[in-house]
């Protein structure tokens, strides 16, 4: 960790191998699944084509959402 | 020369108990916050109707996020203050806070998914359901094993693996779900209107029952746990001192009885904030 002065093993937290390898493996696993969803959504966004009808600005005002994702498939 | 008092020297006993409130403070926000959010998620699969759930969905989604910085905060300060009881607890409660850890993601993520999904809806609907159940569990079985103790030597966690998994932590999991829902409840009576309002005081009512059992449990348990706080809560001073404290919680348990719904909408949230009061000087 610091060379020379605190050596990897002095500085080791008190939990088993096999916790950590399951905790890895778990958010491995739920990253595949969240990533994967996303690429699902940003594919079926491409299939789907840019929308041609110019923009309305009353729709805009009426959607006074904040999410991150919110304005992705809003036209 | 006799200066009056140095404040370096007073430092080390200042500051501790400065960075104690706050993390308690934090702690306190985060029970009340996050866990009408979490109430939330458990709730969801129960609520009468599709577009119930949209609007329960709707009302915590500004929220949701900011609510969680208080656990963040609670982490990171006990890293920051206390860095060795946060080297025991850590590893003493490693796999219920992975499992929170993975239930926040889900449910996290489910309400970015789920305003644009349309035919895996449902998908997410479990993820922000399971999630949420999940996360909250092990915020309860975290919080039984505290109250329990970690087996230390050396100053390091010196126990096994699954040392949080006890009756009483169970039990505390279950409590501090329906003190959740509970708080979810209040929430909802204060934001939903019409059919989803009235479903909530009805939920109110049975959460409400479910949590003063759960404190009449712990009131009883916890002393039997702990000879030393049987020791503390029953010296006759200290009854004297800590009575308010049960006496307060009687008191509006009795009053929502018997009251109208308006007075019952004030009480809920009374008697859920003591109980979390209590919860957290534990």
């Amino acid at each position: 960790m610091v060379y020379g002065v605190l050596r990897t093993a002095d500085a080791v937290s008190p939990v088993p191998g096999g916790s950590v390898l399951a905790s890895l493996v778990l958010f491995v696993l739920v990253y595949g699944i969240v990533f994967g969803a996303g690429l699902y959504y940003i594919a079926k966004l491409v299939r789907r084509g840019p929308d041609q009808t110019p923009p309305m600005p009353a729709a805009e005002e009426a959607n006074p959402s904040r999410r991150p994702m919110a304005a992705a498939g809003n036209p | 020369m006799t200066a009056a008092v140095n404040m370096t020297d007073l430092l080390p006993i200042f500051l501790p108990l400065v960075w104690g409130a706050i993390l308690a403070l934090a702690v306190f926000l985060y029970v009340l916050l996050g866990g009408y959010d979490l109430g939330l998620g458990v709730l969801f699969p129960l609520a009468p109707t599709h577009d119930d759930r949209d609007a329960m969905m709707g009302s915590v989604s500004p929220f949701w996020d900011g609510n969680e910085t208080w656990l963040v905060m609670g982490g990171g300060g006990l890293l920051a203050a206390f860095p060795l009881a946060y080297s025991v607890m850590l590893p003493a409660l490693y796999i219920p806070i992975i499992l929170m850890l993975i239930g926040l993601i889900l449910r996290g993520v489910a309400f970015e998914f789920r305003f644009k999904a349309e035919r895996h809806r449902w998908m997410w609907d479990t993820a922000f359901t399971f999630g949420s159940v999940l996360a909250a569990l092990m915020q309860g079985v975290a919080m039984g094993a505290f109250v329990q103790g970690f087996t230390v030597a050396d100053n390091k966690f010196a126990g096994g693996p699954f040392d949080w998994l006890t009756p009483f932590s169970v039990v505390t999991a279950i409590a501090l779900v329906s003190g959740y829902v509970l708080l979810s409840a209040g929430w909802l009576i204060m934001k939903a209107d019409e059919a989803l309002r009235d479903w909530a005081y009805g939920v109110a009512r049975y959460a409400l029952i479910a949590v003063a059992v759960f404190i009449l449990i712990f009131s009883l348990w916890t002393p039997l746990l702990h000879p030393e706080i049987a020791a503390r809560w029953f010296k006759p001073a200290n009854m004297v001192m800590l009575s308010p404290v049960p006496l307060a919680t009687a008191a509006t348990r009795c009053g929502s009885r018997s009251n109208a719904a308006c007075a019952m909408r004030r009480s809920c949230s009374a008697s859920s904030s003591s109980c979390c009061a209590i919860r957290g000087s534990r």
